[in-house]
């Protein structure tokens, strides 16, 4: 693509900015700084549009987007909050209070679990469950091989199982 | 031998089914994979909310050099070259060693806060009419107004009125920013004037605008990451084996200068690399698997 066509920046836009957002999300966690990175990351690659190659366009919005984070969020403890599709209205079973008590106390597990994890292990798995991004795709994004995608997806599913395990016993 | 096995993630792109995974790890196991995943499917990601309406604003424009600054910068160099030969005087040594930050006030009250593992002399007598200082390492300057004031290094020296800059000269590095006044910067035989908020080094040799940066020591921008590296070994007086490290991986950003693990982890993570002590002072760098 050529990022100086505002006609092509704009169809790159529509396609990659929310994945962008998210994968800030994802990684660390704060909402406002991640809407505010993804933009001006944009804003940046339309400025400078002339010095950027277009085909490598794609890792770069990433790597742009992760240097800019690093440099304006601390390191803090990441919270991460999802909210959530209501359960199925027309089935009894899913309607009692007990169901719906204990679909919320593994929601907060599952969001607690997430939050310790490694942010470089996180963001992989969401982009993949969340976005449903594929592994090949990740790793491009990213700068990874599939292989790693691969590693880093099943060692977070170990640890959020052996997570959940803990907090109930 | 548990991290060489992706079975898991085999599943969760559907290149496994679910017997096939039940058939591997249980029953009971499998359900509880599952209902994390079931879980996840219910849950939504907050939505981006940028627009493009930035597209229609016209582009900012590069501040442009201003000549006459350059052609006032040649007559002070002159001078200067004429002074370096007239004032040699006694030098005066100022080390910040392993671990260590200092402020130094020098003699015309100009402060020089020196990053750990640098060096800075000068002429301890007739600094008042020559005010040139020698740095090795990184040093942010706060400059009283006066005569030049010039830092030289081995790659190129800096020349400045009143103002506040950074110079970063490490090995064979050499940057500098400007966070006020006005800088001017010779490497090689190439002369370069900085306006506030712009950097060059001996790499790029163009000058360029950075931003929001602060001026506080490992803080960089557009830095060579070996470079980079090179800091932390004397900020935290350990030694790192950087064979994997690309001349061209550049970094942005600031690292903690009083928690190893958190500093390492601030200028690895981004180029996917991990750290292990081979011994208490020596790391190794490796690509995360």
């Amino acid at each position: 693509m050529n990022p100086c066509d505002a006609q092509h920046f704009s169809v790159f836009y529509e396609k990659n900015a929310q994945s962008l957002f998210r994968y800030l999300y994802y990684t660390f966690g704060k909402e406002a700084e991640a809407q505010d990175i993804a933009q001006n990351v944009f804003v940046k690659i339309w400025e400078q549009c002339h010095k950027i190659d277009g085909t490598k366009i794609k890792s770069l919005i990433y790597t742009m987007a992760r240097n800019e984070a690093l440099n304006i969020i601390k390191h803090e403890k990441v919270v991460l909050e999802f909210s959530a599709t209501s359960p199925d209205r027309n089935n009894q079973e899913y309607q009692t209070p007990e169901f719906l008590i204990e679909q919320d106390e593994f929601k907060s597990k599952l969001e607690k679990a997430l939050s310790s994890l490694k942010p470089q292990e996180r963001q992989v798995f969401l982009m993949n469950r969340m976005d449903g991004m594929k592994y090949q795709e990740i790793a491009d994004n990213l700068g990874l091989s599939v292989k790693a995608v691969e590693k880093r997806m099943h060692h977070v599913l170990v640890a959020l199982r052996a997570q959940i395990k803990g907090f109930n016993r | 031998m548990e991290e060489q096995e992706t079975y898991l993630s085999d599943w969760l792109d559907g290149s496994i089914n679910d017997q096939a995974l039940k058939a591997l790890v249980g029953e009971a196991e499998f359900r509880e994979y599952q209902s994390i995943t079931t879980e996840l499917n219910r849950w939504i990601a907050p939505e981006f909310k940028g627009d493009l309406t930035f597209l229609d604003q016209p582009k900012k424009k590069k501040i442009p050099v201003r000549a006459l600054w350059v052609r006032w910068s040649v007559a002070a160099s002159v001078l200067l070259a004429i002074g370096l030969f007239v004032f040699q005087g006694f030098s005066k040594q100022v080390i910040a060693t392993t671990g260590e930050e200092l402020v130094y006030v020098l003699p015309d009250n100009s402060t020089a806060r020196l990053s750990p593992g640098s060096e800075l002399s000068f002429s301890s007598w007739g600094f008042a009419w020559k005010r040139t200082i020698s740095l090795s390492g990184q040093a942010f300057f706060k400059v009283a107004k006066g005569a030049t004031f010039t830092v030289e290094s081995d790659q190129g020296f800096t020349q400045v009125l009143g103002t506040e800059f950074t110079v970063h000269s490490r090995g064979n590095y050499y940057q500098v920013r400007c966070f006020e006044g006005s800088v001017e910067v010779k490497i090689d035989q190439n002369k370069y004037v900085l306006a506030p908020y712009q950097w060059v080094d001996n790499l790029n040799q163009a000058v360029e605008r950075f931003e929001g940066a602060e001026n506080s020591p490992l803080s960089y921008w557009s830095v060579p990451l070996s470079v980079v590296l090179a800091d932390i070994e004397a900020v935290y007086g350990i030694e790192i084996d950087r064979a994997v490290v690309q001349p061209s991986w550049i970094f942005t950003g600031k690292l903690d200068h009083d928690n190893l693990n958190q500093a390492l982890n601030q200028a690895l993570w981004p180029f996917n690399l991990e750290y292990k002590f081979v011994s208490e002072h020596k790391i190794l760098l490796q690509p995360t698997q």
